[in-house]
């Protein structure tokens, strides 16, 4: 699906005359004749200061904490520590479940349900009616469906962070492939893994678990903060507790940080968010460890440092892919 | 700042030792920034409120003039040449710390600006005009949003931006400032 066919894309809006310059500047697309014209313009009365507005907007939309509806004390431009400092913030707003559900499973489509959608490397603020807010990371599906008596969401793929405002006549649900979340207390974060596996991530708050074919007779498990737990149809694959969730959710804020994996662990995490394939071929380097940070968007920048930090080929194949190789 | 300066005294000129007063495009550009000094610092403040960080912008600002070779021949449109290297300073320059150019025998000592910056009530206000913005956010169009954040928060290229959306680059430039037009109406309508 391009963004084209979203709503209003193809429509060519007037666009105010600050942010035209604006634009044209940070594009370094001015010829001389733009000189003139930028001349002219700016000794209107009012248009440096829109001017200036502009350039306040334009920083301020490079933090994170902007599109999150996060506490935005925005000093964008002199950043010391901010990066840091902003996800602190974040945290502390909302401790989160995650879950991530990997694999396009087929669905039967949600009636009178919204549909929210991020393309790769997108990641996106969903307010919903209640003020419950999930934040979509690259690449994921969600539909929302709320009636007078329950509020059922369907992570179709990606991932996801829910902050679920408590209602105690309407129990919060997400559907996944692999069984339904239920939320008893408040946030939670969900991501679809390989093989229609479904990875979920307490930070705060009570969740059930029911994987979709599970006998009556198997109690739901119970997750609190600081628990994972991966499952499928079937039941639950694996569990673990006093686990660092927090970090798992620094993609909020753009940033993926990596302590230790095996380098295609690391590679696969980063295709992710690019829709440009990365493929890794030859001999078995799982030995291979990666710390370090990759921030979103930046792809080429993470393939200079691995073929700089390893014994690896980047290699640009002719179809645009990309393959790395064992050298 | 300078140690032991008198932060409470609005201060509009330089302090210290004039520039050295060599002819020819120190002194032009010493020139130009002194006559539209008053319009870049509407423009610094604005963006980056804080005192120092205002005054370190104006310094950074005057040493790229400075530091031109062919200042004269590029400043035809001088108004407009100062707010291109002021836009450049401030969407990818401030992170980093200044160097001062040594070579230079420039001593343009620290702008001294009046230190107390934002009142609480204007930053209050800032930060609820931001809020106002922010919810604009979601009135964007798809690719509005997808190519203004893209292109901002992930950094990405227009080119890298295009290819990840599958649209021209002039679809995306085209989504980029509307997007920015956007969010400055919602700044505009709520000051």
């Amino acid at each position: 699906m391009t963004a084209a066919s979203d709503r209003g894309d193809s429509a060519i809006r007037p666009v105010s005359e600050a942010a035209y310059w604006y634009e044209k500047v940070s594009a370094g697309d001015l010829s001389d004749t733009d000189m003139a014209r930028f001349e002219q313009w700016l000794l209107e009365p009012g248009n440096e200061a829109d001017y200036a507005n502009c350039a306040l907007l334009w920083n301020a939309a490079e933090v994170p904490e902007f599109w999150t509806g996060g506490p935005a004390e925005v000093a964008p431009a002199v950043r010391r520590g901010a990066l840091s400092r902003g996800y602190g913030r974040w945290v502390a707003l909302a401790a989160s479940l995650v879950l991530l559900v990997s694999g396009a499973l087929l669905w039967p489509i949600m009636s009178a349900g919204d549909r929210y959608q991020t393309v790769v490397g997108e990641q996106r603020l969903v307010v919903l009616a209640d003020e419950s807010s999930v934040f979509l990371n690259t690449n994921t599906v969600l539909e929302v469906s709320y009636t007078g008596k329950s509020r059922r969401v369907r992570l179709d793929r990606g991932e996801a962070i829910f902050d679920v405002r408590p209602d105690a006549e309407r129990p919060f649900e997400v559907q996944t492939g692999a069984g339904t979340v239920r939320v008893v207390g408040t946030r939670f974060a969900l991501r679809s893994m390989e093989n229609e596996r479904v990875r979920l991530a307490v930070s705060e708050g009570r969740v059930t678990v029911s994987p979709r074919d599970s006998t009556r007779a198997e109690p739901s498990p119970v997750l609190t903060a600081g628990e994972i737990l991966d499952f499928n149809s079937r039941g639950v694959s694996s569990r673990d507790s006093d686990v660092d969730v927090e970090t798992l959710l620094q993609w909020r804020s753009g940033v993926i940080s990596f302590s230790g994996e095996a380098l295609p662990a690391v590679i696969r995490e980063v295709s992710r968010y690019t829709s440009t394939s990365i493929e890794f071929r030859g001999k078995d380097l799982s030995g291979l460890r990666v710390s370090g940070i990759f921030r979103v968007g930046e792809v080429d920048a993470f393939l200079e440092g691995l073929a700089a930090a390893f014994p690896v080929a980047v290699v640009h194949a002719a179809d645009g892919g990309i393959v790395i190789t064992a050298t | 700042m300078n140690p032991g300066s008198d932060n409470k005294t609005v201060d509009y000129a330089p302090v210290g030792n004039p520039p050295a007063a060599r002819e020819g495009e120190k002194g032009f550009a010493f020139r130009i920034y002194m006559q539209h000094r008053e319009s870049m610092l509407g423009f610094f403040r604005r963006v980056l409120r804080e005192p120092e960080d205002v005054a370190d912008a104006m310094q950074e600002l005057y040493l790229r003039l400075a530091r031109q070779p062919d200042l004269e021949s590029r400043c035809q449109n001088q108004k407009a040449y100062l707010f291109t290297v002021a836009t450049n300073l401030v969407n990818d320059g401030l992170r980093k710390k200044y160097v001062r150019s040594l070579d230079l025998h420039v001593s343009l000592d620290h702008e001294t600006l009046e230190a107390s910056g934002p009142s609480p009530e204007e930053a209050e206000s800032l930060r609820q005009q931001l809020r106002l913005v922010q919810s604009t956010c979601d009135a964007l169009s798809d690719g509005e949003r997808q190519a203004f954040f893209m292109h901002r928060v992930n950094r990405m290229t227009y080119r890298e931006v295009s290819s990840e959306l599958r649209v021209s680059e002039r679809t995306v430039r085209r989504w980029v400032v509307q997007a920015l037009s956007r969010l400055q109406d919602a700044l505009g309508s709520s000051s």
